[in-house]
């Protein structure tokens, strides 16, 4: 009878431990094993897609946003989310999956574009239309510096990010780019995409996405400058 | 020679090593000589690390919520679509 007990308080006892152990695994995993992620996301699991979730649809809407424009963006990442789903079985792996997903998100806007009759190619120019923004205000006639970077005084990236006001200048910044400038700097330097892979997603050259990224940076380096010489910044 | 304002365009391809060799001597002379395109192109290098450092913003747990709900309620309506 006691053996009985025992072996019934065992058993419990390593069932509870499998539990704990299952818990664990499920909460301490970051998906480092993309297949794993995959296969877990074709059994439907919610647990995998609050992590897609998550971590992609951010990037997502920048996508949308810079194909259709704000007001559709939802709805687009809504369409590309069904796709997703529907697709996922036929997923082959050539790019990782959050290119993949970006890719559709870049289509479903496309379609959306072509059902309206609007061009792409539009938003584009727009954004290319100055190459420079620091070259009216900060250079002589000659080329040479008018007015000259000053000193900052808070130099490195460890104490910009540490400084709530000039880490709130930063983003601000970003989100009021343009949508283009926006997803290119996000998915680039935040996301640490490639720049192939980038102009993929968005459908533009590779020079052109160097331009917007060259703007873009310039204009989050003039808000620091700006910040750093205690002036109001007008974003 | 190049100018400060060539440099300032230049800057992004230097920091990301996509100048020419002959473009790269050109702009290195000139930085040799420039304090203030030297400061400039620390600067924007600084303001690119630092970019880089900052966290993509995330959607609120409510959104996620929601949105994992969106989709378990759609893979259900597509699987049984494939099961008719």
């Amino acid at each position: 009878m006691l053996c009985i007990r025992n072996f019934f308080q065992i058993t419990l006892k390593q069932q509870r431990e499998q539990n704990v152990t299952n818990i664990l695994i499920k909460t301490m995993t970051n998906y480092s094993d993309e297949q794993a992620l995959i296969q877990q996301l074709l059994n439907s699991d919610e647990h995998a897609y609050r992590h897609i979730v998550k971590n992609y649809q951010g990037s997502m809407l920048y996508v949308a946003r810079s194909i259709v424009g704000a007001a559709n963006a939802d709805e687009i990442v809504q369409d590309a989310w069904l796709s997703v789903i529907k697709a996922l079985p036929k997923f082959e792996g050539r790019s990782s999956l959050k290119t993949w997903i970006l890719r559709i998100v870049s289509n479903s806007a496309k379609t959306r574009l072509r059902k309206e009759s609007r061009q792409f190619a539009a938003g584009n120019a727009a954004d290319l239309e100055v190459l420079s923004n620091l070259s009216s205000e900060k250079f002589n006639e000659n080329g040479s510096w008018a007015t000259p970077p000053k000193h900052w005084d808070i130099a490195s990236p460890d104490a910009l990010i540490a400084s709530e006001e000039l880490n709130n200048v930063i983003r601000r910044t970003i989100d009021k780019l343009p949508a283009l400038q926006q997803s290119i700097v996000t998915l680039r330097e935040m996301e640490g995409l490639g720049m192939e892979d980038i102009c993929k997603i968005l459908e533009i050259s590779e020079s052109n996405s160097r331009v917007l990224l060259h703007r873009a940076r310039t204009k989050i380096w003039q808000a620091i400058d700006k910040h750093q010489g205690k002036e109001n910044v007008e974003l | 020679m190049l100018s400060c304002k060539d440099i300032s365009h230049l800057t992004s391809e230097l920091l990301d090593n996509k100048l020419s060799f002959s473009m790269r001597v050109k702009v290195k002379l000139h930085l040799l000589m420039c304090h203030s395109c030297r400061r400039f192109v620390k600067q924007m290098r600084t303001t690119v690390d630092t970019i880089k450092q900052l966290k993509p913003t995330k959607p609120k747990e409510e959104e996620v919520n929601q949105q994992v709900e969106k989709i378990m309620t759609a893979i259900k309506d597509v699987d049984s679509e494939t099961h008719k």
